[in-house]
């Protein structure tokens, strides 16, 4: 029996390997929720990020950095004004009796900087230079200056990973600007798309798609995108709703995180954060 | 990882294959264990080409673009099948935009470590 053991295990020593490496990785997976391996994941990711920051650093050197970020803050803050604006003319008429309509200009805001672009475009995340000791939190808000970039998904003092809108697991609850259709925005692996809305509803290409009222996590009439394309499905009963979105992440280089207060009522429609949060 | 497991063998390139992937996934901050799973199984790929006779053969002709390219597929099919469940993407997209494409600028990527190993061999 030894004999033959020993025989089997010098015949298939890769196979077994491979086997005992593969059932390894399989484990890791499933211990994905973990709380220590989430520590660890974020011990791991304030030390890359410090790798990252400095050769960022260097790559950055010659450029205006303290202008660029005074510009940068001032043109996201200018974003969210006209937006805002633009709600309040669509909305006027409609909404003369409740003027006490948030604002969603009132904002403080954390310029950072992505100091890690994760190597995988599909995972969909990244790390900016701004961490606890910036008051940032878990679930705030990442806008560039043209629209919605993602949200603060994990922190560590100095560094914060961001999920960004190009990730399977962001969603988020949006609407039509000039319509009011709401939908639940998520990213396929191409495009950003809002599933399954009724044909009859008022969607057109080239409307503005903003984050809806529905929305808990994210303050409402930040801009997403613009309507590209509306396919609907063979049952011809619903449409799938093609986004462009506003904010280009390949080629950003820094971010505005918005210092929201979380609310305590998540909507169920918003489920990025759920294990953050708990 | 490619060149050295062929000049170390399968059992090498398996285990190098898993240590990367897992250095891979923390790095990232990922979904833990995706990029291991996949790095293995690449490495056992390349390692099938081992072998001491055609060592030379291997990292010194083209046929180590193609072997880069082989496990450079799997490698990035593999990663995305596990790391993005909820990814809806067409079978075509999924083995040309995802597979074929990463694999050929791996594969071009690469070819510094081929031109180099010429050079060698010729001095």
């Amino acid at each position: 029996m030894p004999k033959f053991l020993f025989q089997f295990v010098s015949k298939f020593k890769e196979y077994i390997i491979l086997t005992f490496l593969l059932v390894v990785s399989l484990i890791l997976m499933s211990l994905n929720e973990n709380t220590s391996v989430k520590n660890f994941k974020i011990f791991a990711l304030g030390s890359f990020a410090s790798v990252n920051a400095i050769v960022t650093g260097i790559t950055n050197y010659f450029e205006d950095t303290p202008y660029l970020e005074k510009l940068e803050k001032q043109n996201a803050k200018l974003m969210l004004q006209v937006n805002s604006l633009r709600e309040y003319a669509l909305e006027n008429n409609e909404l003369k009796k409740i003027l006490s309509f948030k604002s969603s200009n009132k904002f403080d805001v954390i310029h950072a900087k992505i100091v890690s672009r994760l190597v995988s475009k599909i995972s969909g995340y990244f790390i900016i230079s701004k961490g606890e000791k910036d008051s940032i939190a878990v679930g705030m808000p990442v806008v560039s200056d043209n629209g919605l970039v993602g949200i603060v998904y994990n922190t560590t003092n100095n560094y914060s990973s961001v999920r960004t809108f190009e990730n399977s697991m962001f969603h988020v609850a949006v609407k039509d600007q000039r319509s009011n259709v709401n939908g639940i925005l998520n990213w396929n692996g191409q495009y950003l798309i809002i599933k399954n809305v009724p044909t009859t509803y008022d969607v057109e290409v080239g409307d503005r798609i903003v984050v809806s009222e529905l929305s808990s996590i994210i303050p409402p009439s930040i801009p997403v995108g613009i309507v590209a394309d509306r396919e609907t499905t063979v049952s011809g009963l619903l449409s799938n709703i093609i986004i462009k979105p506003f904010a280009e992440l390949n080629s950003l280089k820094n971010v505005i995180v918005l210092k929201t207060v979380i609310s305590s009522e998540l909507d169920s429609l918003e489920i990025n954060l759920g294990e953050s949060i708990k | 990882m490619v060149y050295f497991t062929l000049l170390n063998g399968q059992i090498y390139g398996t285990i190098l294959g898993s240590i990367f992937g897992l250095l891979f996934d923390i790095v990232t901050g990922g979904f833990l264990g995706s990029a291991m799973f996949s790095f293995t199984l690449s490495g056992f790929i390349a390692g099938y080409f081992y072998s001491e006779t055609r060592q030379e053969l291997y990292t010194t002709t083209y046929f180590f673009l193609l072997i880069v390219f082989l496990s450079a597929f799997s490698n990035s099919f593999l990663t995305l099948l596990l790391s993005t469940a909820e990814v809806k993407l067409s079978v075509a997209n999924l083995i040309l935009g995802q597979g074929i494409l990463p694999a050929i600028y791996t594969s071009v990527i690469s070819l510094p470590i081929l031109l180099y190993n010429q050079r060698r061999r010729r001095i």
